[in-house]
């Protein structure tokens, strides 16, 4: 088994741990169809950030999609309850438009959903399982958390309109204070609400200390339940070496449409951009006509880990053996079959592409293995 | 070692200053030289001399942990980083301007030679106005003089080429500036670095 496991390439190791963890702890595969009837994104629209949809006619005349997402698909599918959550992870393709080229791409994801009914302890589980993925891929890592319910609070106690809330949370988004300076100036926001939102802004350290920092913004009942989300998060996780790579960052602002709770992104030294990112996505279940349930999950980009994931062709061989006409190809079967049964890499061929180098080399003449020298 | 993306040219030249004088100095560097990369490993720094438009894509694809780029750049190319620091230099405006006996035609479509495409496009849908952009990379002032375009969306600083080539500033889009900014990755693992340079700046701005 170890022996299988070395011959895979470094994305299907990963993808291996991330499976065996998952079961591990109690999710199951979802599997599905790489379409969907493209009607169904039609409704949803808002929660695909403007990517368009590749789209295809099928026999039957009916608008099919390649799918962009695959959460919504799993909360159309859920036969979650209050009392029976369902546990799933899934690895699948996304076909989603690339930002910089402005190509559609396929990505590779692996991610992980809980849905149910999200209780402290689901937190803990899905943030514990998402910092042993990032630890899986690169053991320098950190996983930013911010909590949508902190933010929404703040902003339902300044008087701000739609637009001008966006402009800020753009603001903290971009750690922009230069800017949230000038913008506290021009919406005329009171001093104390100026100073508690530079303070937001600024957000960006170890749980420990960053939690004494927000516990003294807390303006109203939605703050206070999410900075008590985010304190039991971090007390039962401190004893997790694995929690010494979090960090309370509220740059992290994301879809309000979609996220309601805690969110979290997670960043590996050795990629340049975050390949993690979930959060407790409630406002989804409401817009899908399942108000009952609670969801939480996370994806890993697979796409944006490609630098990391990267290594060359092995083309290096324990042994390369040679045949012609003459050879003996029962006696050269079994003689091949006896050495990769020993764990040996064997390349068998009339000739050898240059590529190829082997430690030995050998030629079947007849019956026999005779070893020779290139 | 950190790396620095640096914006060529003038701009270049004024954040070199800056940056050396909180430390980050690079005995290597000249601006005669036609090097791109240089490096002092004792000052624990790296710096990459990089086309003004192309520093938010070293730093987005973390190949430059920060770098200095305009703000007209930032709102332009959008790239996802971090904006730290308005470093309150390299100065201009952002401006739609034409020649100086241009009247418009609010029923035709308005043809605008640019090399900010994206700002120009929000600028107008904003207006509900309809346009032609014509993309250019360089001397868009030309683009009204020989009818190419109608009105040029450009930078401007001291206003002397627009007066030299007979243009007026029509319209004044946005306020730019030198920003300092970082990649989401390499703030998230050099935080106590990137802030403390940031504090260094500011003091320095500050004297």
């Amino acid at each position: 088994m170890e022996k299988i496991l070395e011959t895979l390439r470094k994305s299907e190791q990963i993808a291996y741990q991330f499976r065996s963890i998952f079961e591990h702890y109690g999710y199951q595969k979802f599997r599905m169809a790489k379409f969907e009837a493209y009607d169904f994104y039609t409704h949803y629209k808002d929660f695909l950030a403007d990517s368009p949809i590749l789209t295809f006619t099928d026999f039957s005349g009916k608008l099919m999609a390649l799918k962009p997402d695959v959460t919504m698909s799993i909360v159309k599918n859920t036969r979650a309850t209050g009392k029976c959550p369902e546990k799933l992870y899934y690895m699948e393709s996304v076909y989603r438009l690339s930002r910089e080229v402005r190509e559609f791409k396929e990505i590779f994801q692996i991610g992980l959903e809980y849905i149910g009914k999200v209780s402290a302890y689901t937190q803990v589980e899905v943030i514990n399982l998402a910092l042993k993925c990032l630890a899986c891929i690169d053991e320098n890592y950190v996983l930013g958390v911010s909590h949508m319910g902190f933010l929404s609070g703040f902003f339902d106690a300044i008087p701000v309109d739609q637009t001008e809330k966006r402009t800020l949370l753009d603001c903290l988004e971009s750690k922009n204070l230069h800017e949230l300076n000038r913008l506290i100036g021009q919406y005329h926001l009171d001093d104390q609400l100026g100073k508690q939102l530079k303070v937001l802004a600024g957000i960006g350290g170890s749980m420990e200390t960053e939690l004494q920092k927000i516990n003294g913004l807390i303006l109203n009942e939605k703050m206070q339940i999410a900075y008590e989300d985010l304190q039991s998060l971090y007390d039962v996780l401190k004893r997790n070496q694995l929690s010494r790579s979090m960090r309370m960052d509220f740059s992290l602002t994301t879809d309000e449409k979609y996220y309601n709770g805690l969110v979290f992104r997670g960043y590996v030294m050795s990629v340049p951009k975050a390949i993690l990112s979930g959060g407790q996505y409630d406002n989804l279940l409401i817009r899908m006509h399942k108000p009952d349930l609670q969801a939480i999950g996370f994806a890993i980009y697979f796409d944006e880990m490609e630098r990391v994931l990267k290594q060359p062709e092995n083309n290096s061989y324990d042994m390369v053996i040679l045949y012609d006409d003459n050879s003996d190809l029962s006696v050269l079967y079994e003689e091949v079959e006896d050495l990769i049964c020993n764990g040996k890499r064997v390349y068998v061929g009339e000739t050898i592409p240059q590529k190829i180098i082997g430690t030995v080399y050998c030629k079947m003449e007849r019956n026999r293995r005779v070893e020779i020298q290139i | 070692m950190i790396n620095i993306a640096m914006p060529k040219g003038r701009l270049g030249d004024q954040v070199y200053k800056l940056f050396s004088s909180i430390g980050y100095r690079c005995s290597s560097m000249s601006s005669d030289s036609r090097k791109l990369v240089f490096e002092d490993p004792s000052c624990g720094v790296r710096y990459f001399l990089i086309k003004p438009f192309d520093v938010g894509i070293y730093v987005e694809r973390g190949v430059a942990d920060v770098g200095v780029i305009g703000k007209d750049v930032l709102m332009e190319t959008k790239p996802k980083v971090y904006e730290l620091l308005d470093l309150g230099f390299g100065c201009c405006e952002l401006t739609v301007s034409a020649l100086n006996d241009y009247q418009d035609d609010f029923e035709s479509v308005l043809r605008v030679a640019t090399k900010y495409p994206n700002i120009t496009r929000q600028y107008y849908q904003d207006q509900n106005r309809e346009i032609e952009i014509i993309r250019l990379n360089g001397s868009i002032e030309l683009a009204p003089i020989l009818g190419l375009s109608d009105v040029i969306v450009d930078i401007v600083e001291t206003g002397s080429t627009l007066r030299e080539n007979h243009l007026k500033i029509c319209e004044h889009i946005a306020t730019s500036s030198a920003r300092l900014i970082a990649n989401m990755k390499s703030f998230q693992f050099n935080q106590s670095e990137i802030h403390n340079m940031t504090e260094s700046i500011i003091e320095m701005m500050q004297q």
